[in-house]
């Protein structure tokens, strides 16, 4: 079995509670879009965000970091150090969002199903892609079907946690309030940087920084505004279900060396955390196991 | 003073029914502003109407807390929660102002800024909502009889932030998410607790509470007449016409009735919606044998799905549609308009029934109102949200 290994920040650019979850520019919750991105779309985007803020735009995605094969007969692991999976770009396919609807799909505050839920990795003509069903026996159902039913619901539900240290360690934020406040000088540095310039091509983006600026202020005085920000700092939305869908493995130069199983399912677990409600960004981090049968060259190399 | 359990339970109807009143006075004002560039605003002043609706929103929120709190309090003495009002507009009563609603302008604010001023800064002759809750806080203190003569009603009948999941902790404190603090009130110390929380979120304790409703609206009014003073020709609202209505409320003889047919179908749909709404809340906040998990179908209809997916969107699309056909560029609202039939539904079984009628009945009509030509596609999404809050409160009632 392949044990790959993966994690990078990911983008949602969401309006969340008390604004309706369709509003577009975010206006009592602690998102919003500014003057100088377009609307929020609720969609999720590992790679290729869109309107990307500092300073997420340095270290933006989720790349594979590290590949593992399990002897399932021995359980012995070894470390792949050179195999072609890593540094290969993860994605979620097909316009993924967290579905919630204010409450209304789901009754607790911090779960978040996604759908639709198709996860694809790729790189240099390895492409590695299956996507997760509700129910195998029904395959068109989404969300809107299956949320009155709480067993085919749970199996894609996340386990929330709070003032996760997981998350804390794996984004920095490990003290919620300073990380803001921190936050607040950086984007101040960013926006005199850009007066000086005085250039009309900045007006838009300057008022979009201020705009940032103004909202971490309001820390000081609205307390929904902050708890809600920190929470979202520290929360860990961790989900684990074994994807059970139609799957698409392209290998063209042989470079897996061995072939991965599809009639089997591909357990997966990862968490999404540390939502940065200034940059509509969180970090992923997660698992996925592939059945593997592997060529000789494979095997050669492990001996 | 009043020294009796009736005399306490009068003045707290009377301030549940102040609240109520307030929060949609400021809701209908936070719906009336603009919301693109696209509506003849730069985007500085867009973010500047952003902010304020977003301040308007959480006060609104708050009157919200107080209206629950006052139900708690009502409660723990033996009375009974009150959501009933008057429709709009009313003649003055506690203010020196009529309580009507009204578009964003800065005439409205400074109502606003009235309707929350501390007492210390009122003009002598001028009655405010926070004179009447410090007689009520006097009242409580100073009953003659012991707690558990006056405090007689079930403590778990009443709404706690718990049961809301508004309470985030942090250090030192519990509470606050979306601003709200809401618990139950169970002797004198939560009672004049529960009273200094409204009055300290009102008008404030200190003269420079920025916390406070009373100088948030003061630095919203003064934001505002800073950015009239750059442009005159600034106007932070939509054209929507004050006080409209669908029909002629008996308990006011005021308002505009709105006359473009397609919008009085929008409308009639927003006040089915906010009489279902008050209709959960009544059973919500008075429930009498209902479970631990029937009262979480009651909690999960009310407040985020109807208040926030269903309540909101269709105020503001209320607020982009014409009041009449003259295209006189009038645009409609929310009225609120309040029925007679809202009472309580005393027996639970038949209660939810009737509930889930209502919600029965509101979804088949949103569905075909989202059918219609000429209405906002966002209608579309209204409809599929009461269709997913009915499925799944009928599976609670089925329980």
């Amino acid at each position: 079995m392949l044990i790959v290994n993966f994690e990078g920040w990911t983008q949602c650019r969401f309006a969340t509670d008390p604004d309706p979850s369709d509003e577009k520019r975010g206006i009592s919750g602690p998102t919003f879009a500014t003057p100088d991105e377009p609307d929020l779309d609720r969609k999720i985007r590992l790679q290729n965000p869109v309107a990307i803020r500092y300073p997420r735009d340095k270290d933006f995605g989720v790349f594979v970091k590290s590949v593992s094969y399990q002897n399932t007969a021995t359980g012995a692991v070894t470390n792949l150090t050179d195999y072609p999976l890593i540094g290969a770009a993860v994605d979620l396919l097909d316009g993924p969002e967290y579905y919630q609807h204010n409450l209304i799909l789901t009754e607790e505050a911090w779960n978040a199903p996604i759908d639709p839920f198709v996860l694809n990795i790729s790189k240099d003509g390895i492409v590695i892609q299956r996507r997760d069903l509700w129910d195998v026996t029904r395959p068109d159902l989404t969300i809107y079907d299956v949320y009155t039913d709480p067993v085919l619901l749970k199996r894609r539900s996340n386990v929330p946690a709070l003032q996760s240290t997981e998350v804390a360690e794996a984004t920095g934020a490990v003290n919620y309030e300073r990380y803001r406040q921190q936050r607040r000088l950086d984007l101040i540095k960013l926006r005199d940087a850009l007066l000086k310039k005085k250039s009309p091509k900045n007006k838009l983006k300057i008022l979009g920084l201020e705009q940032r600026i103004g909202s971490i202020d309001k820390d000081q005085t609205m307390v929904g505004i902050v708890l809600a920000g920190q929470q979202f700092l520290g929360m860990q939305a961790s989900y684990a279900f074994s994807i059970n869908g139609q799957h698409l493995v392209e290998d063209r130069k042989n470079q897996l060396n061995g072939e991965i199983g599809a009639s089997m399912e591909w357990p997966l677990s990862f968490w999404m955390g540390g939502y940065d409600v200034d940059t509509m960004c969180s970090y992923m981090r997660g698992s996925l196991s592939l059945p593997f049968y592997p060529n000789e060259r494979f095997r050669q190399s492990l001996a | 003073m009043p020294k009796t359990r009736s005399e306490i339970i009068y003045l707290l109807t009377d301030a549940s029914e102040i609240e109520h009143s307030l929060c949609c006075i400021y809701l209908f004002a936070a719906f009336s502003l603009k919301r693109s560039v696209d509506e003849g605003v730069t985007w500085e002043q867009l973010l500047r109407i952003q902010d304020w609706m977003q301040t308007t929103l959480l006060i609104a929120r708050e009157e919200m807390e107080h209206l629950g709190l006052a139900s708690n309090l009502l409660t723990a003495i033996g009375g009974s929660p009150s959501f009933r009002r008057m429709n709009f507009p009313q003649p003055a009563r506690y203010f020196p102002f009529d309580l009507t609603l009204e578009p964003f302008s800065e005439a409205t604010v400074k109502r606003f800024v009235c309707f929350e001023r501390p007492m210390h800064i009122r003009p002598e002759d001028y009655n405010t909502i926070g004179e009447l809750y410090m007689i009520l806080r006097e009242a409580f203190i100073n009953y003659p009889g012991p707690d558990s003569e006056l405090f007689i009603g079930p403590p778990d009948a009443q709404v706690g932030g718990e049961e809301l999941g508004l309470n985030l902790n942090r250090v030192g404190e519990s509470g606050g998410g979306y601003d709200i603090f809401l618990f139950p009130v169970v002797d004198r110390e939560s009672a004049v607790k529960a009273i200094d929380t409204i009055i300290e979120q009102g008008e404030g304790t200190h003269s420079d509470d920025k916390e406070s409703h009373y100088y948030r609206f003061l630095d919203v009014l003064n934001d505002l007449q800073v950015m009239k003073a750059k442009d005159p020709k600034f106007e932070p609202a939509r054209k929507v016409m004050p006080n409209p209505l669908l029909d002629q409320p008996r308990d006011t003889t005021g308002g505009n009735i709105v006359t473009n047919p397609t919008t009085r179908r929008v409308l009639d749909l927003f006040n089915d919606a906010y009489a279902l709404m008050l209709q959960i809340l009544i059973r919500f906040y008075a429930h009498t044998d209902e479970s631990q998990e029937e009262l979480n179908g009651l909690r999960y209809a009310a407040f985020f799905p109807m208040m926030t997916m269903v309540i909101r969107p269709l105020s503001e699309i209320l607020t982009t549609m014409p009041f009449s056909e003259k295209g006189d560029g009038f645009t409609a609202g929310p009225s609120f308009e309040y029925e007679n039939d809202l009472g309580f539904l005393p027996h639970r079984q038949a209660a939810w029934t009737v509930i889930l009628g209502r919600m029965e009945e509101l979804a088949l009509a949103a569905a075909e109102v989202a059918k219609l030509p000429d209405v906002p596609e966002r209608l579309g999404y209204i409809a599929q949200n009461i269709e997913l809050v009915r499925r799944k409160f009928a599976q609670y009632l089925a329980l």
